[in-house]
């Protein structure tokens, strides 16, 4: 990359020479203080001329609004004023005959003749304004109407438009081709997010990359309020230039920064509600004694094939006694039933946020500061998060070619959870005392159960993280010549977290698992990340109509992790908490682990536009990691792209009066994903210690990760093809983009066969692979309208929708399945998901089932060795030939016979001797049963207005996922077994099957069965997780300028605002249910209702 | 603007020579720092380091392979076990051959681990040869390549004995292919008793740095004995000499010069499993020495997970009587709840008729010490006399609170017979309560009440070999005890005569199962006392360590005492085996039996033949009788099976539940589990064993 630069500024880049000027942060202010000086007076000679004719105006938005701060300024003249706050100018002109030149961004300059007049009404018209909007890119910004990639801008005041902790909550259903679900209503909880479907297989590959600022970091600790804008860049020609980090696409996170003027101050705050969960109502009472009734009231005739009432423990109402055992039959005489949802949940936790943000600055110096305070309540007693945080910004014009700034983000979040989880409310035994006689807690359930409320005893339990999060960004940017901008910018970020555990005497964990010892452990986790980046951008143009953008950059970036740990145990006061540890106790013990890795790049990128018309661009980046083997370390990655608006062409004038703007664009490019862990790619020995005799015996035993050297770089490359279109002076607004990702070489961390040995026993070794092909293809069509406008009302409304479709092309090493995928962002557990040809990556591989075997299908069923009530498992490629009798031809074309009853298999088959052949329902019948990546979601948001009201409604719609659900696992076919442990209860929805009640979902109910036993139990967590909800509805109002005016206000708005009113679900077996958790159950999603304040002083 | 100009010029130069120079020393280096571990090349090249490794090689012992897994798999689907009431779900794949798919977990877990360890033998064997540093000394070399070889050959006969043909991995190759093939057994056992055979001449008599953990000379010998039977079953042959031969030639080895090799026979059955024995058998061969929990070594436990072999083989006393309401006072079926027992949670496995046949109880005192069959409710009273309201929860029993009035509804409810009404069942252990480290926890250290004395006094209290032993048979008037399972059929009237629970074993198995592999149900019509009274069994207690040092006190599944892979009865038993087999006599076969046979007797003058315990001449069947009675439970009865070729017959005789679904052209051999085939690109040609 040798390019030779203006001549004034002229250097020779070599490959890894980079820009950087952080000495100039010394040097600046003494070297440069004339120039300043300069400056400043040639300014002030300026505003001094002499007048002839006083002019008096206003300028006015089309619909009469006034304009301040538009700029008016006498042509051919020095002479210039701005509008104040009503719109309103006084300027001096030399003659009658002088000309006005009127402009304010975002709307068309307009030249106005005095003509003597000494008062004068100008109306501005607006632009196209979004065209003009400068977007934020990669390594510099662009104007909307050149962008040639695929990049959708979400505004500040969307982001703010959805209270809730996280700010990137807000861009759900916003942002086409960007899939968000919540799935934990836990205090702080973040969300999941995927751009473009899946196509890494690694954990922590298939999250886009958050830049902010500029730079990398982490948004989980920013405060809505402090958001400027978010680009989301989706296509690979605009992500390529993130080279390694870019294949899952690029969200680009710009912070508020200072604007020259008055001052501004900013106050938002909310107060509201988290609650109302939805939850599953669970079997009680009468019912409950039914299901032990239908559980005991039948056993299985072997010989006759059915179920008889015959020996069966229960035949009348005095066997209850039997089936419940004397302690829990009087419980539940007594109707001693424990809602522990309701004993175990808050009832409306509180939620709040106070933000308070003050901007303001000169030409020169702008800064920006802002408090932040959040509170949220978890459902749960003690789970709560608290943020405290500040983002500060300055920006300095040094002189008018030097500018120096920084940004600091802190944050210090302290966050509480709770031990158990509604998942644990739901199912434990309801037939508790929760409280004694006396009202003192009941410590002892018996059976395994213990009392949930355990850890809410005070001083019991703490589980306490903190947080101490500081992001620090200097940055020096020059412009020695016009057009020419280097920047240099520098990051720290230090994120201390401390988490301090206490399960003391007393607590769930000292009565239940720690054998009565109380524990407590300190974790400190110090992340240092070090980043430095060098950009320089060249614009130029030739003849007026070429015009060009050179950007080149390097980056360099550094992250370390250091993790302690302390623990002690045998802890004999509660008050001592983890306070107490100590070297000298040998019952306090500590450890230590570290982490690191490094990577470097090298970008180069030149656009091109032709008057605005023919778009052009190309990158490329260079890109080395150190998690990657040494032998495959540095990649390149190509981008290119290009745009055509066609409204600008000549053939399209006619067009005008309708069409704002049409453009087409086309992209391809390439990214890579290397995020693998460090230490993964190379094979080392550790040592630690083993007991062997009854002695410490030191020992080494290999790394887990074995070397490969023939792992390389994972690259996605994208073809983008998209549609920009505007009509209608702007009141419709398309965006349509098709897009076609390949991922020829996704990396996954294959499990070694363990005849190669184990790296502990049970756990096999892994070694990075580029397993698998995969593929991504999918249309996103974003349409904003502007529905009705009218002097008191408008309704607007935005939609976006995208379907993705994934699929697994190829996987190298031969097989056609590998199970336990994507460890770590699995739908419930870890390693859920199996890879299959021809399926989505995040697949589901079970068995399916058709049902329930019933009555009737008894010969059928015993071929399988299964009675009416037990589970049908669907079997690929067998064949029902008669009743009772199946057959199976392998792939030589031998059929095999299965059946149950010799006689009725002879009738097809005479030869067959054996008295029985059984078919085993086994791993061999697993199939695809869905996958966890919707088919398409739809987001629609309306917004109306009427006078000061302004209601805004958003609904989601996500499609064709299917999602373990936990809850159907719960189900306990033996009847609350006396003795089981523990007695566990269901969804009172769950419709069982009995010899009377021939349901089709769940299998029998009877004593003796067990679901972990019952083959094909597993394939009923299977559900289609289809669903639209409400998520939010927002009321406002915002009081009349004139009178918020009166009280020395800009603007003042109060809203509220209900979150997760509704939830539709596809399917039925979601009863009471959302969705959108993804089958888990730990933390319920919340309605929320809350009331808010936005004042602007 | 021309100062400004040229100020800005130099300054610009002398920033790209500083960028440049910058950027040319920072973009080279992007290597890894990972200071937790050291390279290979730098660390196994000195004996130090090639000796940690070393070790390393016994991590595959002792966890899953001495623990539920492989205890299971060992042992069950054959004559010796059944299913126990409301169990006939869990393990049915390998307890009865039924539902038997490639996605059985207890058989891959068998396959992973016997694999695990394999590869760090290789390696360690591969080395050897390499180490020149000062340190590098020959005879140590020499020795603990002895052992690698020995542990290896024990995990390929562990492998090749439930998988059949498998790869045969000797080296540490780096190319690791995914399309493995397999080596016929025949070569598999000529390598393993290459192995042993390397191993036995070159491993000493004492273990190496007398750490006991630490394989000798006599476990290389056994496994050799055992690996040429279990070759012999494939019908091998070495040098022209059946495996049959050389597997007695060892055997003979072994018995005659036991003394050179410090192999021993205890004189007394109930010396075998007695406490004491525990960490030092003398009778071991070969031990996968367990976790103390008073020494630090505890915590740095590198094996999969510590054994909870010993509660699959005892009823679920819950179920039986309703815990903590009348006669039974603490459960066991949640954790940290029942101080002497432990936590008896599964009942999965029970033994078949055919089992509790074998034994003679009337002579043969391996039954008592073999399987109990008297509970008993337990007191504290050391653990409160020493701690007070510091004993653990599990210890916290007062004497009386360990005691049961009987009342007329108890006497009802279990069929006792009413004139007991008023008499008091106490307790027949009390445990002590010693805290022995952080992580181990709490130990649960028995004593026995002196039969007779209700005082409660410490002084009442006995040490016994054993605590899991009761006085066999139950006397009438013994009141420690509330259930027993009388293998002798006791009548109504003798019944009557006692205050505690009386059931007849017979009675327990389904009459329609002539084979006794069918426990009855809990169905209103099973003739019991109490109809939950189905759910009691026999209980197989070879691996209750309760000694002090065998609890883990977090976890009362799982027990932290050494477990006998191999002990020197078995060389007697394969003796036998091999003598029948290499057309030896009854007579010089019934004389190994009879080593055994004597030490179990009960009164050393019942050894004789009119009591049956002596033999003059011993058949097949008298051979499988006395592995039965012996070694039960201990990790060998299928692959006895499998060598014999006696699934078929065996088990059609006394376990029609199994036989019904054995199949012998598929069953001889373990699916190959499904996660190793999904793993290998070969899958389909690899094969599943025919599953």
């Amino acid at each position: 990359m040798n390019t030779t630069l203006h001549k004034e500024a002229s250097l020779r880049l070599g490959r890894g020479c980079l820009f950087l000027i952080p000495f100039l942060l010394a040097f600046s202010a003494s070297a440069l203080a004339d120039v300043h000086v300069a400056h400043v007076q040639t300014v002030t000679n300026a505003s001094s001329k002499p007048a002839d004719l006083t002019i008096k105006g206003t300028v006015v938005d089309s619909k009469g609004a006034p304009i301040p701060g538009a700029n008016i300024k006498v042509k051919n003249s020095p002479n210039a004023v701005a509008t104040n706050a009503n719109g309103e100018f006084t300027i001096v002109a030399a003659s009658g005959s002088d000309v006005l030149v009127v402009s304010f961004i975002g709307y068309k300059t307009q030249e106005v003749p005095v003509n003597n007049r000494t008062s004068i009404k100008i109306t501005l018209e607006e632009l196209n304004s979004e065209l003009n909007e400068v977007v934020v890119v990669g390594f510099g910004t662009q104007k909307k109407r050149d962008l040639t990639g695929a990049i959708t801008v979400v505004k500040s005041e969307d982001i703010v438009a959805r209270p809730g902790p996280d700010p990137i909550e807000s861009l759900q259903g916003r942002v086409a081709g960007l899939d968000i679900t919540r799935s934990s209503g836990q205090a702080g909880a973040g969300v999941n997010i995927q751009l473009r479907g899946n196509r890494s297989l690694g954990a922590s590959n298939g999250i886009p990359l958050f830049i902010i600022d500029g730079l990398p970091g982490d948004y989980s600790s920013l405060n809505a309020n402090d958001i400027e804008s978010i680009e989301v860049l989706k296509d690979a020609s605009s992500t390529s230039v993130y080279g390694s980090n870019g294949a899952n696409g690029v969200i680009i996170i710009t912070t508020k920064q200072g604007k020259a003027g008055k001052t501004n101050i900013d106050f938002n705050s909310y107060y509201g509600y988290n609650g109302w969960s939805v939850v599953p109502k669970m079997i009680t009472g009468d019912a409950y004694l039914q299901t032990k009734r239908d559980a005991y009231s039948y056993v299985w005739d072997p010989v006759n094939l059915k179920w008889t009432t015959t020996g069966a423990i229960w035949q009348s109402p005095a066997d209850d006694i039997n089936i419940f055992g004397a302690t829990r039959l009087a419980l539940y005489q007594q109707g001693q039933f424990v809602d522990w949802p309701s004993v175990f949940m808050r009832k409306n936790p509180a939620t709040q946020n106070y933000s308070l943000g003050v901007s303001g600055g000169t030409d020169k110096t702008k800064a920006y500061v802002s408090f932040n305070y959040q509170n949220e309540n978890g459902q749960y007693t003690g789970d709560d998060y608290k943020n405290y945080s500040t983002s500060i910004r300055v920006d300095h014009k040094v002189t008018n070619w030097v500018s120096i700034g920084a940004n600091l983000k802190g944050s210090y979040v302290v966050r509480n959870r709770a031990t158990d989880k509604l998942e644990n409310a739901l199912t434990t035994d309801p037939l508790v005392q929760p409280y004694n006689i006396d009202g003192s807690l009941n410590t002892s359930l018996g059976n395994n159960v213990y009392n949930l409320l355990l850890n809410y005893q005070p001083g019991v339990y703490a589980n306490t993280d903190n947080n101490t999060k500081v992001f620090f960004n200097p940055y020096v940017e020059i412009r020695p010549i016009k057009g020419l901008s280097i920047l240099s910018r520098a990051s720290g970020e230090m994120d201390y977290s401390n988490n301090y555990r206490f399960d003391g005497i007393g607590s769930v964990a000292y009565v239940y698992n720690n054998a009565n010892i109380a524990k407590a452990s300190i974790t400190q986790n110090r992340y240092q990340a070090l980043q430095w980046e060098n950009v320089l951008t060249y614009n130029f143009k030739i003849r007026n109509d070429h015009e060009f953008t050179f950007t080149g950059a390097s980056t360099y970036y550094d992250y370390q992790t250091t993790n302690t740990q302390q623990t002690q145990s045998g802890i004999t006061s509660n008050n001592f908490e983890w306070y107490t540890m100590s070297a000298n106790d040998p019952n306090t013990r500590a450890s230590s682990s570290y982490s690191m890795s490094k990577s470097w790049g090298l970008v180069a990128r030149l656009n091109y536009s032709y008057k605005s018309k023919y778009l052009f661009s190309a990158s490329v980046r260079h890109d080395g990691a150190s998690q990657l083997y040494y032998t495959n370390r540095w990649d390149t990655f190509p981008g290119l792209s290009a745009g055509w608006r066609i409204s600008q062409e000549s053939f399209m004038a006619g067009t005008k009066s309708w069409l704002d703007d049409l453009k087409l664009r086309a992209s391809w490019g390439t990214t890579g994903a290397s995020s693998i862990p460090p230490y993964s790619s190379v094979s080392n020995l550790e040592s630690l210690n083993e007991a062997l005799g009854g002695t410490t015996q030191a020992i080494y035993r290999n790394t887990k990760y074995l070397t490969n050297p023939d792992l390389r770089w994972e690259r996605s490359t994208t073809t983008n093809i998209g549609l920009d279109a505007s009509v209608f002076n702007s009141r419709v607004n398309l965006s349509l983009d098709y897009y076609n990702t390949g991922t020829p070489n996704a990396i996954y961390a294959v499990q070694l066969p363990s005849i190669y040995g184990t790296y502990t026993p049970g756990t096999n070794y892994l070694t990075n692979i580029n397993i698998a092909s995969t593929n991504n293809k999918g249309v996103e069509l974003t349409l904003n309208t502007r529905n009705i406008v009218k002097k008191d009302f408008e309704w607007s409304s935005a939609i976006s929708y995208s379907y993705n479709r994934e699929t697994v092309l190829k996987i190298t090493n031969g097989t056609n399945n590998v199970a336990n995928t994507r460890s770590g962002q699995s739908n419930i557990n870890d390693g859920n998901y199996t890879l299959m040809l021809g399926q989505p990556i995040n697949s589901f591989r079970d068995f399916k089932l058709d049902g329930v075997w019933q009555i009737g299908q008894e010969q059928d069923a015993l071929a399988f060795n299964k009675r009416p009530g037990d589970l049908m498992v669907d079997v690929p490629g067998l064949v029902h030939v008669a009743p009772g009798v199946y057959t199976k031809t392998a792939a030589d074309g031998s059929v095999t016979y299965y059946y149950g009853n010799l006689t009725l298999a002879k009738q097809i088959n005479p030869a067959l001797t054996a008295a029985n052949n059984y078919y085993n329902y086994g791993s061999a019948d697993y199939q695809p049963v869905g996958h966890n990546s919707p088919d398409w979601s739809f987001g629609f948001q309306n917004n109306f207005k009427y006078k000061n009201f302004d209601l805004g409604i958003y609904t989601f719609v996500r499609w064709g996922q299917t999602i373990s659900y936990n809850m159907m696992g719960w189900y306990q076919p033996n009847g609350f077994a006396a003795n089981a442990s523990p007695s566990r209860t269901f969804p009172a929805s769950f419709d069982y099957w009995t010899p009377t009640n021939p349901a089709n979902v769940f299998p029998v109910m009877n004593y003796q069965a067990n679901t972990s036993t019952m083959i094909g139990f597993a394939g009923l967590n299977y559900v289609n997780g289809s669903f639209i909800k409400i998520k939010n509805i927002s009321l406002g109002y915002t009081l009349p300028s004139n009178i918020a005016k009166k009280i020395a206000l800009q603007k003042l708005r109060i809203y509220a605002t209900v979150t997760n009113p509704l939830i539709i679900t596809k399917s039925p077996l979601l009863k009471d249910y959302d969705p959108e958790m993804n089958g888990s159950l730990a933390y319920p999603l919340t309605k929320q209702v809350v009331v808010g304040l936005n004042v602007t002083l | 603007m021309k100062t400004p100009f040229i100020k800005r010029t130099i300054f610009k130069t002398g920033l790209c020579a500083l960028m440049l120079l910058l950027s040319v020393s920072s973009c080279k280096k992007l290597d890894e720092f990972n200071p937790a571990a050291v390279s290979p090349e730098t660390t196994l090249n000195n004996f130090a380091g090639w000796k940690a490794y070393q070790s390393n090689c016994y991590t595959g012992l002792w966890g899953s392979l001495i623990g539920m897994q492989y205890g299971l798999v060992s042992e069950v689907g054959t004559d010796l076990w059944t299913f126990s009431y409301n169990n006939h779900n869990q393990y049915k794949d390998i307890m009865a051959y039924e539902g038997f798919t490639t996605n059985s977990g207890i058989i891959k877990n068998v396959w992973d681990f016997a694999w695990g360890s394999v590869n760090d033998c290789n390696e360690t064997i591969q080395l050897a040869p390499l180490l020149t540093d000062a340190a590098a000394n020959a005879a140590d070399i020499k020795v603990l390549v002895a052992e690698a070889k020995c542990l290896r050959a024990y995990y390929y006969s562990v492998l090749v004995a439930q998988f059949g043909s498998v790869p045969l991995i000797v080296t540490d190759d780096p190319v690791k292919t995914l399309a493995p093939v397999r080596t016929p057994v025949a070569q598999i056992y000529a390598q393993i008793i290459s192995d042993l055979t390397a191993a036995a001449a070159d491993l000493p008599i004492l273990p190496y740095q007398n750490n006991a953990a630490r394989v000798t000379k006599k476990a290389a010998l056994g496994l050799l004995a055992r690996a040429y039977a279990q070759g012999a079953g494939e019908g091998l042959s070495e040098n022209g000499k059946s495996y049959w031969q050389r597997a007695k030639e060892v055997a003979d080895d072994l018995i005659t010069n036991k003394g050179s090799y410090n192999a021993n026979m205890y004189t007394d059955f109930a010396q075998v499993f007695a406490s004491a024995n525990n960490r030092n058998n003398a009778e071991s061969l070969f031990t996968a020495y367990g976790l103390n929990p008073y020494d630090p070594s505890y915590d740095v436990f590198t094996g999969n997970s510590k054994p909870n072999i010993y509660l699959h083989y005892y009823p679920k006393l819950d179920d039986a009587f309703t815990a903590g309401t009348d006669l039974f006072k603490r459960s066991v079926n949640s954790n940290t709840s029942n101080g002497y027992y432990g936590r008896l949670n599964q009942q999965f496995v029970a033994p078949t008729k055919y089992l509790i046949n074998c034994f003679n109880a009337t002579y043969d005192k391996r039954w008592e010490n073999t399987f109990v069959t008297a509970f008993a409710n337990y007191s504290g009273v050391q653990a409160i006399t020493s701690l007070g309201s510091g004993a653990p929860s599990p210890a916290n029993v007062t004497y009386a609170a360990a005691q049961v009035t009987l009342t007329a509804a108890m006497c009802t409810k279990y069929g006792i017979d009413a004139s007991h009404v008023g008499q008091i069942i106490y307790p027949y252990a009390d445990v002590n309560a010693k805290n022995a480290s952080a992580n181990a926890t709490w130990q649960y250290i028995p004593s026995i009440w002196t039969k007779g004395d209700h005082t409660g006094n410490i002084s009442a209290l006995q040490t016994v070999a054993n605590a899991n032993v009761h006085p066999y048979p139950l006397a009438q008037d013994e009141d420690r005890f509330f259930v027993y399972l009388s293998k002798t059929p006791l009548t109504a009237a003798d019944k009557a005569t006692r205050r505690y629970v009386t059931i007849n074993i017979d009675d327990l198995f389904d009459p329609s199962d002539a084979t006794g592999s069918t426990y009855k149900a809990v169905t209103a019509s099973n003739g019991l006392p109490n109809i939950n009274l189905a759910n009691l069994f026999p209980a197989m207690m070879k691996f209750n360590h309760n000694f002090d040092g065998g609890w883990l006190g977090g976890n009362f599944q799982q027990k932290l005492g050494n477990i006998m892979i191999m002990r020197m009865a078995e060389v007697y038993l394969i003796d036998a085996e091999a003598t029948l087999h290499t057309g030896g006599s009854g007579g010089a076969a019934a004389q190994y039996l009879n080593v055994l046979r004597q030490r179990a007797c009960r009164n050393a003058a019942d050894f004789n033949t009119t009591t049956g315990m002596m033999l003059t001449t011993a058949t097949m069947n008298d051979v499988f009788d006395e592995y039965a009675r012996e070694l039960c439970g201990e990790y060998s009865r299928w692959a006895l099976l499998k060598r014999e070729k006696a699934f078929e017959t065996r088990l059609a005789t006394y376990n029609a539940t199994a036989a019904a679904n054995f199949n012998p052209a598929v069953h001889y051999n373990r699916p190959i589990p499904f996660s190793f085939l999904s793993q290998i690109t070969n899958g389909s040609e690899f094969g599943t064993n025919g599953y």
